[in-house]
């Protein structure tokens, strides 16, 4: 049987459960809480700093963006060759590509700077030639698309010191694939060519629904 | 009117100084240099791996702009090697695979970041050079290279909420 004191205990918790009850479902997601931490944080250097140097890894961990570098090539090409260089945007973020760079190196047996043999990086701020006969296409996997009519030469990509910037950002799935075709039409010379794609991550909360509008 | 008011109001946006205003809210230029020097007719091939950081000290956060390098001789410019950018606190690497030192902007063109990125105080990025060739290759002459690494510092006043949220 009951005694006084249960039954004061369980009035002030029916009592508890009816104000809850009146106060209305807690609000749910990022709306629940008063903005603490990076959240608050990004408010506040968007405050402080210009446009231009605000990070973009600062906020919510679904709305950041990070500066990243996807590498392709860096394999030896003999001379009438061809060889395919693949690059998947893994599937933690989405890939804008905004600037492409291309590095070459050239090895041959001709005694040089170095002892066993010469690789060395085929600067074309100092190279008039160029990486004659070095060219490339890229092709979206999914879809099969290619970028380019014909293979473009290296020569045209940016290098380091002044990268190709696209004319508009281009968009890539996580998950996607990018394949690159290197080939080498000069009659000596051996290369290993990179390209390197600049760009942002960003993480996306609808990239399933994405996936049947998009142009590729 | 203090001395922040007056250059607001005199001064286009663009010309406004970083470093005048309430001590929680300026921000001061700033570069973190990252030097490998890997001696005199160094070897280099596969398993060759060199890493060095740097650490943001507690007085203040450090948003990275820019990246750049320089080589002591030009067979050190020449020679192929490429570095991997990694954040220590969270493992997580800036590229898929190292990207060659020449893909990178050199000396007054260095790489611009499309976001700057945001390192909070008693960070650590660590910066490793590595090599993609097949075969060992000696390079000839002192071999030294210095990154510098770009941007402003600023004050956060909850860095120790944001360990645990911020992406970097």
């Amino acid at each position: 049987m009951a005694n006084e004191k249960d039954i004061k205990r369980l009035e002030k918790m029916v009592a508890e459960l009816n104000k809850k009850v009146s106060a209305g479902p807690k609000p749910m997601g990022p709306a629940a809480a008063k903005p603490t931490g990076a959240p608050q944080q990004a408010v506040n250097l968007k405050n402080v700093l210009p446009p231009k140097l605000r990070p973009g890894n600062v906020g919510w961990i679904s709305d950041v963006v990070w500066g990243y570098g996807f590498n392709a090539g860096g394999i030896i090409l003999e001379p009438g060759r061809a060889i395919d260089s693949i690059v998947t945007v893994t599937q933690e973020a989405a890939f804008i590509l905004t600037k492409i760079t291309q590095t070459v190196y050239v090895r041959d047996g001709a005694p040089g700077a170095y002892t066993y043999e010469m690789i060395d990086y085929h600067d074309p701020n100092y190279e008039i030639s160029g990486a004659y006969g070095l060219k490339f296409t890229m092709t979206d996997a999914q879809s099969g698309r290619s970028y380019m009519t014909f293979p473009e030469a290296m020569d045209n990509m940016g290098t380091g010191r002044y990268p190709y910037r696209l004319p508009t950002p281009l968009f890539f799935l996580p998950n996607s694939t990018i394949v690159f075709r290197f080939q080498n039409d000069s009659e000596h010379v051996t290369y290993m060519p990179f390209l390197t794609l600049w760009g942002v991550r960003v993480r996306l909360d609808e990239a399933g629904s994405i996936l049947s509008t998009l142009r590729a | 009117m203090g001395l922040y008011e007056e250059l607001k109001a005199k001064l286009p946006a663009s010309l406004m100084p970083g470093n005048v205003g309430t001590v929680d809210n300026v921000t001061w230029d700033y570069t973190f240099p990252v030097t490998f020097n890997l001696g005199d007719n160094p070897t280099i091939g596969p398993g060759f791996r060199v890493t060095q950081f740097f650490q943001v000290q507690q007085e203040a956060a450090f948003i990275l702009k820019n990246i750049s390098w320089t080589a002591n001789t030009q067979n050190a410019y020449l020679a192929p090697l490429a570095i991997e950018l990694r954040d220590r606190q969270s493992s997580r690497f800036f590229q898929n695979t190292p990207i060659p030192v020449q893909s990178y902007g050199d000396r007054y063109l260095p790489t611009q970041l499309d976001s700057p990125l945001y390192i909070a105080p008693n960070a650590f990025v660590d910066v490793t050079m590595t090599t993609f060739i097949p075969t060992n290759v000696t390079l000839v002459g002192p071999i030294s290279y210095t990154f510098s690494f770009r941007g402003i510092r600023i004050r956060v006043q909850d860095a120790a909420d944001m360990l645990g949220n911020v992406f970097g």
